[in-house]
């Protein structure tokens, strides 16, 4: 009896497969939600000065949001590799594939957050060095990129 | 060819002209050459006259000592006053009569010739902006009297129905005062102590707010010292009432008179100001004239006269130094020359494009100006521009919006430049994105679509790899053209043997990476492509060795040419770099192409008709909505980046400073004219 408890618990097929498809979506979701959150806070004091400034905040506002979608992808791919006759390997294999995209994108969401916000402090003072901002933030989003890759192909081998 | 070629790659040649003129002349001259609208200014300085030997020097009658800035100071002063008249004025008209703007705000175009016509009733317009002014005062007074009158009213309200004159302080023997004790002082203990001390005084509570009591004392002036003392001792605050005399309901109900006055005073100064918001029109024009006017007056700044003579330097993009020529000596008397450009004279970049490759302008500013002495990439950023965009939206929906929307702007608004040209990129990349999304049967992310793609399915069996090969190999050939484009670069500065070796070498350097490697990318087969891993390992030894040898040639030590070139082996992995940054193309498109689908799929899925036609249709707007906004944002930012810092390290120097002309600078209207200021 004891021996069957803990076989669900710890042999689940299923539930290694949903703790990775859970990972790979909130942990990134985190990041993209403090990113975004850090630099609304920077992006609000600046069209308080300035209102004609909106767009141009807003757009590196939303650059840490993609990490988030990312993850949600590696979700759903991961959900949909879920069949009835799953076995342990397969279910394991399908948690490791939530961790690249979930962990790297919470760095790298919260890290181009920070980056935004000092961008958009940058066009406070110099409206027309946007696209430099935009490439500083952008910069840091290549690492989420990169996990989302490897997710992708991690998931080709199961 | 090599010239057509320049012809295409659009940084213009600039010439450096002096032109001599009379100074009688200058300031139509200078108007003349404002609306000409493509001439620089320089700045001329007297000593650079005299070590350059100027034909100012020369005259004997007119000494290099008598060279100086036309003095405009107290007329530019004057213009300035003006303008600021005529900007309060429009402020003043929009903010009681805003005026309801178009999509695209476009200033109105004016022949050059109507210029005149802007100024000709001038007094008129001034006399109605200083009118508009006088009104705002009018009413700003009236503000300020409401104020004022509401603080009174403030002040009295508790005394309402006090019924004595509270400015009064008394008769000839008694003594009044209206005051304030604090709310926790018993008052009681006033009127006890008035009774021990001063029996002729008394004080009567009038009302109890939250932090006073108010009240009235009243005493028989021989007792004047002890009330003092004892209100002293209870807090009393005095109050005056010198500035509302009278009953205070009176004075209330005056008040309140006045006020109900002043607010129809109010409406009716505000419906004059918007019964003069017909005269905005002709306000506009005289601010852009008294604008072109200042700038004008301003320009005289740069050059030097005489008193007789004057000298102007500027830069003229050098295929209208003729027409210029012609157009000023056919109706001024002067003398027109070109200066051969010293080595240290910042050359101005103006940049002038087909109306294909104008569309990059926007990202290309964003980004800085080229140098003057290179080719200008755009004809080159534009066409990776839109194919990156396309592939990264890669739906052909979305990419129908874009078209639709940018198209329908385009044929239906007048824009001004810079809008026209970024409706434009829209509407490239909205082809681009249909097209890419035909390739892999993007179209909302309907499945039927998908499995019917003219090219393949990324989202299918091995599509991922296939794409992500091909995502990598656009980023070679990018790549590669940046380095191509450096090399053009050298050779168009004759620099034939940097270009092999800079170029050339790296080529075959990773060229031969790209072979040796090609069994381990992901998707390809090891044993077919192992033969050309083989040769590639010849081809990448032979470029490392040519790069290493080469690479040092310009140090000085013989050490240095030998190991100088060793540090530039660490490109290979640099261009590893920045092949795998293409990678985002594969992420970005496989992510909008999977949650297109997933949306499209759900909508669909409702069991029900009623919920099939309601949520469906709900869930497919807002959930495409996000999608299409989000793959709109990635797909623009991460091609600017792909160009930015991909492309552009390769070749691009930039650091050039744009050609600004001594033209019209206005915000209402716009006189035609050729080149824009870039």
């Amino acid at each position: 009896m004891m021996q069957n408890q803990v076989n669900v618990l710890f042999l689940s097929p299923l539930a290694y497969a949903l703790l990775g498809a859970a990972i790979a979506f909130f942990v990134a979701a985190l990041g993209s939600s403090k990113g975004v959150g850090i630099a609304g806070q920077a992006a609000a004091g600046v069209v308080a000065e300035d209102p004609g400034k909106f767009t141009m905040t807003m757009i590196l506002q939303a650059l840490p949001s993609t990490q988030s979608i990312y993850g949600l992808v590696i979700t759903i791919l991961i959900l949909g590799k879920i069949t009835p006759a799953l076995t342990i390997d397969q279910g394991t294999a399908l948690f490791m594939v939530g961790l690249p995209v979930g962990f790297v994108g919470y760095l790298s969401g919260v890290y181009q957050g920070k980056v935004a916000a000092a961008g958009i402090n940058l066009i406070a003072k110099r409206p027309q060095e946007f696209g430099k901002a935009m490439i500083y933030a952008i910069n840091v989003e290549l690492f989420a990129i990169f996990s989302f890759a490897t997710s992708i192909f991690m998931l080709g081998k199961i | 060819m090599w010239k057509g070629l320049r012809a295409n790659m659009a940084i213009i040649d600039m010439s450096l002209i002096r032109l001599y003129g009379l100074d009688s002349e200058r300031k139509a001259m200078l108007s003349d050459l404002m609306r000409f609208g493509a001439i620089q200014l320089e700045e001329v300085l007297p000593e650079e006259e005299a070590a350059a030997g100027s034909g100012l020097k020369t005259s004997a009658h007119s000494p290099l000592s008598s060279l100086r800035r036309p003095d405009d100071q107290k007329d530019v002063l004057e213009t300035e006053r003006q303008l600021a008249g005529t900007v309060e004025a429009l402020e003043i008209l929009s903010r009681h009569a805003p005026e309801k703007r178009p999509l695209f705000s476009v200033r109105r175009g004016i022949g050059a010739s109507h210029l005149g016509d802007l100024t000709a009733d001038r007094a008129a317009v001034i006399e109605g902006a200083a009118a508009i002014r006088q009104l705002e005062a009018d009413l700003n007074t009236l503000k300020t009297e409401e104020g004022r009158i509401r603080g009174k009213m403030d002040f009295l309200a508790p005394w309402s129905g006090v019924g004595a004159d509270l400015s009064v302080e008394g008769t000839r023997f008694a003594r009044m005062q209206a005051g304030t004790l604090p709310s926790t002082f018993p008052l009681e203990a006033l009127t006890a102590s008035f009774a021990r001390t001063a029996p002729t005084a008394t004080v009567i509570l009038h009302a109890a707010g939250q932090d006073v009591q108010l009240c009235v004392a009243i005493w028989h002036w021989d007792v004047d010292a002890a009330v003092a003392e004892l209100l002293k001792e209870s807090g009393w605050n005095r109050l005056s009432f010198r500035d509302v005399p009278g009953n205070p309901d009176n004075t209330l109900a005056a008040l309140k008179a006045r006020l109900e006055e002043i607010s129809i005073a109010k409406k009716s100064w505000v419906e004059s100001i918007r019964g003069m918001s017909g005269t905005r029109r002709s306000i506009e024009d005289l601010h852009d004239a008294l604008l072109m006017e200042r700038d004008r007056l301003k320009a005289a700044g740069n050059l030097m006269a005489t008193g007789k003579a004057f000298l102007l330097r500027g830069w003229v993009p050098a295929d209208r130094c003729g027409e210029l020529e012609t157009f000023l000596t056919r109706k001024y008397i002067c003398h027109f020359e070109t200066e051969t450009p010293r080595a240290e004279d910042e050359i101005p970049v103006l940049v002038r494009n087909n109306g294909l490759t104008e569309a990059i302008r926007p990202v290309m500013d964003m980004y800085g100006t080229p140098s003057p002495k290179e080719i200008d990439p755009n004809f080159l950023t534009m066409p990776f521009f839109a194919i990156f965009f396309g592939l990264i939206m890669s739906d052909a929906a979305y990419g129908l919006i874009l078209i639709g929307a940018s198209g329908f702007a385009l044929w239906r608004y007048r824009m001004e430049a810079p809008v026209r040209r970024f409706a434009k990129l829209v509407l490239f990349c909205g082809t681009t994105s249909v097209f890419w999304g035909m390739m892999f049967g993007g179209f909302l992310g309907i499945p039927a679509f998908a499995d019917h793609a003219v090219w393949f399915n990324p989202g299918g069996e091995g599509g991922t790899e296939k794409l992500m090969i091909w995502c990598l190999l656009f980023g070679v050939i990018h790549l590669f053209t940046g380095m191509g484009l450096k090399a053009a670069n050298l050779v168009r500065r004759r620099q034939y043997l940097d270009a092999i070796c800079d170029v050339g070498f790296p080529y075959v350097m990773f060229i031969g990476f790209g072979m040796t490697i090609l069994p381990n990318v992901p998707g390809l087969d090891p044993i077919t492509t192992a033969p050309v891993s083989a040769i590639g390992l010849y081809v990448l030894a032979a470029g490392i060795v040519l790069v290493v040898a080469t690479a040092g040639r310009k140090s000085k030590s013989l050490a240095g040419k030998m190991l100088g070139g060793l540090p530039r082996l660490y490109d290979i992995i640099g261009f590893l770099g920045d092949v795998l940054s293409y990678m985002r193309l594969l992420a970005l498109s496989l992510a909008g192409g999977i949650l297109g689908g997933l949306i499209t799929g759900m909508a669909t899925g409702f069991d029900s008709l009623a919920a099939r036609l309601i949520g469906g249709t709900l869930l497919l707007l807002v959930g495409h909505g996000i999608n299409f906004a989000m793959s709109l944002l990635g797909a623009f930012v991460h091609s600017c980046r792909l160009q930015y810092l991909e492309f552009f390290s390769k070749f691009l120097e930039g650091g050039g400073k744009p050609f600004h002309p001594f033209g019209p600078v206005t915000r209402y209207i716009v006189l035609n004219q050729e080149d824009e200021p870039s």
